[in-house]
């Protein structure tokens, strides 16, 4: 298991450029709340960033997008009290069916 | 379950559910269809607050909680899939047994890992097609009752 602070995952292309610009504008939510059960991530976010167990919730672009077949958001980990965000990656979705090189 | 969208932004929304470090302000705007029906994956309360997972318009691979307000119930037949579970902390979760057998089930499903999200279609492959229809009652007991050895 990774211990340490995971770099932001950088995007591939334009589309993906808008889309991340876009959650970071704030066009986002929470899919998962560390005051409900923290988080799997939880204690090697705070041994990194610092925060709570309760602190930490993992966010998601509001927007998807499709891109080069696939359907694209972005996720990453944000501090509710300090609003620190970190460890921003793209989920890249395929359709069962469709080959996975872009 | 099943559920219709009658709002899609968050100007309807009641101000316990208004929280904006978690983007729920006033001006937050769903990717749901009004009018349209989701089937109901799993249902979350806190606080008084009731959330739907459901798969939203932007459905890829996982549902996301979406605030009990903006629906309209139009099936309340519960899944027999569905489970329940009241945490410490009071959080009341009902969903299908996977995700409660590993407490991070959920955790795993959003970060794409593939057994989670091998689950979650087949989860979602039967509940959109769970048959809710049962006999009339009469025709239930008679049928029990044939089928009880005293």
């Amino acid at each position: 298991m990774n211990q340490g602070a995971i770099p932001d995952e950088s995007p591939r292309n334009l589309l993906e450029q808008l889309l991340l610009e876009n959650a970071k504008a704030g066009n986002c939510r929470v899919i998962r709340r560390g005051t409900d059960i923290f988080l799997g991530d939880a204690p090697r976010l705070i041994a990194v960033y610092g925060g709570n167990y309760k602190d930490w919730d993992k966010m998601t672009s509001s927007e998807a997008f499709e891109i080069n077949g696939a359907s694209v958001q972005v996720h990453w980990f944000r501090n509710s009290q300090t609003l620190q965000e970190v460890e921003f990656k793209f989920k890249r979705q395929y359709p069962k069916t469709a080959p996975k090189n872009l | 379950m099943k559920i219709r969208c009658i709002a899609n932004t968050g100007e309807s929304l009641p101000e316990k559910y208004i929280d904006p470090p978690r983007g729920y302000t006033r001006k937050v705007e769903l990717p749901l269809t009004i009018g349209k029906e989701y089937v109901v994956y799993a249902i979350r309360e806190w606080k008084g607050t009731i959330w739907y997972y459901i798969c939203n318009d932007n459905y890829s691979y996982y549902p996301i909680h979406n605030p009990a307000p903006m629906f309209e119930v139009v099936d309340s037949r519960v899944s027999k899939y569905w489970r329940f579970e009241v945490s410490p902390n009071g959080l009341l979760m009902i969903a299908f047994e996977q995700w409660f057998t590993d407490p991070y089930f959920y955790d795993k499903l959003t970060d794409q890992e593939e057994a989670e999200v091998e689950i979650f279609d087949k989860v979602k492959e039967l509940m959109d097609a769970e048959d809710f229809d049962l006999p009339p009652l009469d025709v239930a007991v008679k049928k029990l009752r044939e089928n009880v050895s005293v």
